[in-house]
């Protein structure tokens, strides 16, 4: 009779490893079938490397996660816009995703030429502004650099006319944030805000500031940053009473699903850990 | 009893409520920015559409008297040298300007070169009078070189980048009648009258003379 083998100090570290791998790559969503599920980028376009990481853990979501749509904050190319560049710092990586079918809808920031609109692979049709439906969600689109009373009318009119169960608007420059660097836009928050209190708007996501940071509902609307899916600010978080959440360590993109009134969502790291997540409940009717 | 008056005087001579307005805007932009901003957009048709333009008749009267017989921009080959100035004004900006969006890699501000047109008025004019003195000739040579500068600014917006659908008609016969006006005045100045064409722009019902009266 032999004495049952203790295990190896190798042995242990390698179960502990798979272990926390196996913790750092579960999806803390339901992942129900039929849902809306999509990622959200922001200040992504600097083709380096990672944005490139992030790009992998992105594919690798989307195996277990099959979204089929990302929304894109803005920054969505630094410095040169040549076709080549196109290439660097979008479509190689993400390659496999828009393989995969992915579709990508983006809006400008403040480092994106005009006339990105018109590149096919960012879905704008053309347009600084504009909206989509997809499943229960009507998706606005902004051009937050250039606030027209254009473009603030067809605002006004395109939210009172979403039928949708959520209205998500996304755009470039936060209405609210407690990064150093930027924080709150509150010049462009004295303009919108009214409108998205006028006509229900859910859950607002902008970029601009180089880290993630959830903030507490505002006026009854969701507000997330997430504009480190290339470029990060390690630590230009200042957290306030009006942080619910945040992460300033690493590049991050975010991942959602939308299933009935309820809205999940999850901030994966660049080494694949979800480093915030939650549920938002519709509460209009 | 008398400080204030004397006071209020002293802040209108030398134009105080522009650097305090400034500064009080300053401030509150910083410590308190949405009641700020809201005031500023609530605000933005009283002060941009209406008090602006009490303030440009104040400007007009400068370049008025300035171009008047015996003023230091008189004749008219001396009010063109300002003008000309102001191409060089707004050429060196828009050149920089475009210069330097691509190293500081902010592309979508590049097609905003025509701002760097603008020229503030109202500080050019306060800076003026603060280093030549309210009666130098410096002054109304600055007030035109930056209504021209703002005028090309204002063409150069118009031409490239519209917010609106143009009317070239309607801006034509505006700028027709406004020299056809600026003809007849300089007729009558030139006849044996007597009166100059500054006299009959100061004369009742002139809009030049309620800008006078407000500078008295």
């Amino acid at each position: 009779m032999t004495a049952p083998r203790r295990p190896t100090l190798p042995a242990v570290g390698l179960a502990l490893l798979l272990a926390v791998a196996a913790a750092a790559q579960s999806l803390p969503l339901p992942n129900v079938p039929g849902s809306l599920k999509f990622a959200v980028i922001g200040d992504n376009g600097t083709g380096d490397s990672p944005q490139y990481d992030v790009g992998q853990q992105m594919t690798a979501a989307h195996k277990r996660f099959p979204f089929d749509l990302v929304i894109m904050l803005g920054d969505n190319m630094y410095g040169g816009q040549s076709p080549a560049d196109f290439v660097k710092k979008f479509e190689q990586p993400y390659a496999e995703l828009l393989t995969a079918g992915v579709m990508f809808r983006a809006s400008l920031g403040n480092h994106d030429r005009p006339q990105n609109v018109s590149y096919e692979l960012f879905n704008m049709n053309g347009q600084r502004y504009y909206s989509y439906v997809r499943n229960n969600v009507r998706f606005v689109v902004i051009d937050s650099t250039q606030v027209d009373p254009a473009q603030l009318q067809w605002l006004d009119t395109i939210l009172r006319d979403a039928g949708e169960d959520w209205t998500v608007c996304y755009f470039h420059h936060p209405l609210y944030s407690n990064a150093a660097r930027h924080g709150s836009s509150v010049n462009l928050r004295v303009l919108l805000e009214p409108l998205f209190i006028k006509h229900g708007v859910d859950v607002v996501f902008s970029g601009h500031d180089h880290v993630y940071e959830r903030i507490k509902p505002q006026k009854g609307i969701y507000y997330f940053v997430s504009g480190a899916a290339g470029q990060l600010r390690r630590g230009n978080t200042r957290p306030t009473d009006e942080t619910a959440a945040y992460f300033d360590q690493d590049q991050t993109f975010m991942l959602v699903e939308v299933a009935g009134d309820h809205m999940n969502f999850a901030a994966i790291s660049r080494a694949g850990k979800a480093v915030d997540s939650g549920i938002i409940r519709r509460e209009r009717q | 009893m008398r400080t204030v008056p004397r006071l209020s005087r002293f802040a209108a001579e030398y134009l105080l409520l522009l650097p305090f307005g400034a500064a009080i805007a300053l401030v509150w932009a910083n410590t308190f920015p949405e009641s700020y901003f809201r005031f500023s957009y609530a605000a933005a048709l009283a002060v941009n559409d209406i008090a602006m333009v009490f303030f440009f008749a104040l400007m007009t009267k400068e370049v008025v008297e300035a171009t008047a017989p015996g003023g230091v921009l008189h004749p008219w080959r001396r009010a063109w040298l300002p003008v000309l100035a102001s191409v060089g004004v707004t050429f060196v900006p828009a050149w920089l300007h475009t210069l330097l969006v691509g190293p500081l890699d902010e592309p979508m501000l590049a097609q905003g070169w025509p701002v760097t047109f603008a020229v503030d008025v109202a500080l050019s004019y306060f800076v003026a009078r603060l280093i030549f003195g309210a009666r130098h000739p410096a002054v109304p040579f600055v007030i035109v070189m930056a209504i021209a500068s703002d005028a090309l600014g204002l063409l150069t917006l118009a031409a490239i980048n519209p917010s609106r659908p143009l009317h070239p008609f309607g801006g034509i016969v505006f700028l027709v009648v406004a020299m056809a006006l600026a003809a007849w005045f300089h007729r009558s100045g030139s006849g044996t009258s007597g009166r100059t064409w500054p006299d009959r722009a100061r004369s009742p019902g002139s809009p030049c003379t309620g800008a006078a009266r407000t500078r008295r």
